[in-house]
Parts: C-alpha cells; sequence; structure tokens
C-alpha cells in the first residue's frame, strides 16, 4: 500500500500529535486533575450542637487542618468529616494552617472555601485561627498581597500576622512563615516576636502552627532557612508540638529535640509523600488532625474524611511544667 | 468468502472495535481520575460520588458506538482505507486532549461559581456533560476536516477541470 503526499503528511502529523499528547496528558494534564480539588463540593448538611465543648485550665480540644482553599469536593468532605468528628468529640477550635484560599480572591470566594464547608462548625461556633499560606496572597510581598492577608484576617477576625493565643492550657503561636517574611531578610522582628513570646509562655504546653514546615518529607519538603533560624528558638523554649500544612499530605516526625513536628496538609488537595529517616507516620490522604490534650498527656489523631484513622500519636508534657 | 477475506474483515471489525473503546476510554478517563483520587485519598465511596463518571460513560458510549458503526462500514466500503484511519487518529488524538483539557480550563474559570454549582447538582452534571460534548464535536470537527484535506486531490480529479468537487462524503461510501 502506497501512500500519497498529503496521506504521509497526515499520518505522521497524527502519529506526532498522539505522541504529543500522550505525553501532555500523562505528565500534565491528569496530574493536574488529580492534583487539584476542582469539582465543587456539596455544602454539608449537618447541624451540630452549639458551643458543645468543654475547655477547662488542663483539658482542650482542637482541630488542625491546612491547605483546605479549593471549596471542591475532596474540600468539603474533609469539612464533614470535620464536622462530624465535632458530633463524636466536639471542639471549640480550628487552627489553620494556612492557604484557606486558592483559584481567586478571598473576597470573592469566602462563601466557597469558607463559609458553605465549614458552615456547620461556623454555626455551632467554633473559633478558627489561621497562619498565613503563601497562597493567601497569591502576589509576592506586594501591597495587593498584604491586602489580601489583611481581608482572610479581617473575615476570620484573626488579630495579626503572627500572633499568640491561650485555649486551656495550650499557649498557640501563629507565624506568617511566606518568604520573606520569616525566613528573609525581615525575619528578625517576628523571630523576635516569637523569642519574646515563647519566653513568657507559663502554658504547660506551647504549640507553634505556621504554614511552610520547618521538616517535611513532602513534595515541597524542609522550607529552606528554616533549620537554621527557626528551630533554635524552638528548642531554645522547649516547644512540644509544630503543627504546618504547606504539603499536601499528613506526616508526623519523631521527636526531633524534643519537639514533633506535623504536617496537616491533606484538607482538600493531595500530593505524595515518601517516608524519610525523621518520619514517624506519613501518607498522602485527605484529612485533618483531631487533637485531645488533657493534663500532662497530647492526644493526636489524623482522620480521613471516610472516618479511617491514619496515625494516633501521645506525647507527654515536658518536665517540670 | 475466503479464510483471507475472512481474517481481513475480522482485523478491520478489530480495530474498529478497539477505536471505539479508546474513544470511550478517553471521554471517560477525568472523571475516573478525579474519583480514583478521592477514593485514594480517603473519601468514602458512594453512589455521588460516580455521578460524573456515569455522565462521561453516557457520552463516551455513545461517541464510542458511533464511531465503531462508522469506521466498520467504511474500513469495507470505502475508496481510501488510509484516509478514514488517518482522519480517525487525528479526531482521537483531539478527544483525548481536548476532553480533559477543557475540564480542567474551564472548572478552574468557574472557581468563583461553585457555590451555584454545587447547589444545583444537574447545573454541574450538565456543565460536565456540555464540555465533554463539545470535545466531542471537535474531535468530530477535525475527523471531518482531516478526512476532506485528505480525499479534495480525488474529488478535483473526479470533478474535472472547471467542475464542482465532488462532495467529501461521497468518498465514504465507495464505489
Amino acid at each position: 500500500m502506497s501512500l500519497t503526499r498529503r496521506q504521509f503528511l497526515a499520518a505522521a502529523a497524527g502519529v506526532g500529535g498522539a505522541a504529543l499528547t500522550g505525553g501532555v496528558l500523562a505528565d500534565q494534564v491528569w496530574p493536574l486533575l488529580s492534583r487539584e480539588d476542582l469539582v465543587p463540593g456539596r455544602t454539608p448538611e449537618l447541624v451540630l450542637p452549639a458551643r458543645a465543648w468543654e475547655t477547662t485550665p488542663d483539658r482542650l480540644t482542637f482541630a488542625a487542618v491546612g491547605d483546605t482553599g479549593t471549596g471542591g469536593r475532596q474540600a468539603v468532605a474533609v469539612a464533614a468529616r470535620m464536622a462530624q468528628g465535632y458530633e463524636q468529640n466536639p471542639y471549640g477550635l480550628i487552627t489553620h494552617l494556612g492557604d484557606i484560599c486558592y483559584y481567586g480572591k478571598i473576597d470573592d470566594r469566602f462563601e466557597d472555601v469558607f463559609l458553605r464547608p465549614y458552615g456547620p462548625l461556623v454555626q455551632a461556633g467554633v473559633d478558627v485561627e489561621l497562619a498565613i499560606g503563601n497562597h493567601d496572597g497569591e502576589v509576592y510581598f506586594s501591597d495587593a498581597r498584604l491586602e489580601e492577608i489583611e481581608t482572610e484576617l479581617r473575615l476570620l477576625g484573626t488579630p495579626a500576622r503572627y500572633y499568640r493565643s491561650t485555649h486551656g492550657p495550650v499557649d498557640f503561636f501563629y507565624l506568617d512563615s511566606s518568604t520573606p517574611g520569616l525566613f528573609g531578610p525581615d525575619a528578625s522582628a517576628q523571630l523576635d516576636w516569637l523569642d519574646d513570646a515563647l519566653a513568657t509562655s507559663t502554658s504547660q504546653w506551647k504549640i507553634v502552627c505556621l504554614h511552610h514546615p520547618p521538616y517535611s518529607s513532602g513534595r515541597h519538603g524542609a522550607t529552606p532557612g528554616a533549620e537554621d533560624l527557626l528551630i533554635p528558638v524552638l528548642e531554645r523554649h522547649a516547644v512540644d508540638l509544630v503543627l504546618a500544612g504547606h504539603d499536601h499530605n499528613y506526616e508526623r516526625t519523631i521527636p526531633l529535640d524534643g519537639i514533633t513536628y506535623v504536617v496537616s496538609g491533606g484538607g482538600a488537595k493531595l500530593t505524595p509523600v515518601r517516608p524519610s529517616r525523621i518520619t514517624a507516620a506519613a501518607a498522602s490522604v485527605l484529612q485533618y488532625l483531631h487533637v485531645e490534650v488533657d493534663g500532662d498527656r497530647l492526644t493526636g489523631r489524623c482522620i480521613r474524611p471516610d472516618g479511617g484513622l491514619v496515625d494516633r500519636f501521645t506525647l507527654r508534657a515536658r518536665e517540670g511544667r | 468468502m475466503s479464510t483471507r477475506v475472512r481474517a481481513r474483515r475480522t482485523v478491520r471489525e478489530g480495530a474498529a472495535a478497539a477505536y471505539g473503546l479508546a474513544a470511550l476510554g478517553v471521554v471517560v478517563a477525568p472523571a475516573l481520575i478525579l474519583d480514583s483520587t478521592a477514593t485514594g485519598g480517603g473519601v468514602a465511596p458512594s453512589w455521588q460520588a460516580w455521578d460524573l463518571v456515569a455522565v462521561s460513560a453516557v457520552l463516551g458510549l455513545g461517541y464510542g458506538v458511533v464511531c465503531y458503526r462508522r469506521l466498520r462500514r467504511q474500513s469495507t466500503m470505502t475508496r481510501s482505507r488510509p484516509n478514514v484511519w488517518i482522519a480517525a487518529v487525528h479526531a482521537l488524538v483531539a478527544l483525548a486532549l481536548l476532553s480533559s483539557v477543557l475540564l480542567a480550563v474551564v472548572l478552574h474559570q468557574l472557581g468563583n461559581m461553585q457555590a451555584p454549582l454545587a447547589g444545583q447538582e444537574w447545573s454541574l452534571l450538565a456543565l460536565w456533560g456540555g464540555v465533554q460534548l463539545l470535545a466531542i464535536a471537535a474531535a468530530e470537527a477535525v475527523e471531518r476536516g482531516v478526512f476532506r484535506w485528505l480525499t479534495s486531490p480525488e474529488r478535483r480529479a473526479a470533478a474535472g477541470h472547471g467542475g464542482r468537487p465532488v462532495p467529501a462524503r461521497h468518498y465514504r461510501r465507495g464505489p
């Protein structure tokens, strides 16, 4: 069978196009579809009992979740599980580990990414405290970015870009880890503040919340600069637990100089994680962290949207606290 | 009918069926990817999660059957089988690319409309199906365009100088 010139050209273009398309689909488009959470999720229809939690000077229950800002089906599935978690074991606080809004501005998307998925918990009166993430204000350290962050802080009632809050036996320290805020040339102001705040903390538990993980075996990995600038401050003041997001997976490290580092960034999207020598538990799953503090014992449970338990760990308070 | 002719026909029908299955596969692929990601990430399987797969499967199955029947007919009757298969390959490439890329682009661009889309399930399904129908229509256009381009010299020759070219559809029916 002989081909005409047109047939040969068209056949060659077809084979080339097929090879190119296969490559683009396999390397770019299909991974993008599986990585992002683009399909809108149905609003959870739970009605939760208001203010059902109990916080005392030595007891606190809270939830930690990060990278929830899609408003998609996966984000809603995590939020719905958090609401079910509240039904079973109520908590009055969500520590949000950043990236509360993807794909647009928070003013336009607040209902989609927050009020709709977290409606039942918001209605129940649960507080949300935010650690600012790199997607919370897409434009790099500009006026527009600061304005976006200010809007987020206002909508969530968060007092400042970095701040401290106390709930029961726990002092929480929220950092703005977006570069160059914490790890760049302007780091000193925030690190000095953290140093002072940790030094004056008298609570039994000290938990630092930030978006960029000091240690991570996920896609982004450990945050450059954290080891030199941040970790010495955390170790000097014997912080108990560091909660972070950014990588869209779950990971808990073994205690490193007494500090346990947890990445809880599976609030909507998924990326792979490869356990490393410091990993105690890791999984590429959608998840949130349900934490109970009872006296000198802190118990964390990483929970998937289907209710499955990914990890459970217990920490004991430092000696002398 | 000799064994050789029967074997050739079987090969042609098999190729047409494989093409139909490929068309079904590339239409359903985006929905399957989303579903498997969510399930792998720990979202409990439910019938609601299969809605997009069901819409894609209906469209993909319909288009796959259309492709199979057309290729089976054309590859036995048409004047030039290479033209048919070359045009079909182009259409499949366009369908594979567009059925995934268009969905990603449209869903990303409609980020600000999640609440109304999520509030009315049918509107999401209509959007999903509409985008995939658009991809199928584009693939059809590519198939026809390539086929027309490939057969135009023959049609011009058949019409003679100064005459109107023979319509491309006549070349799908064979001599």
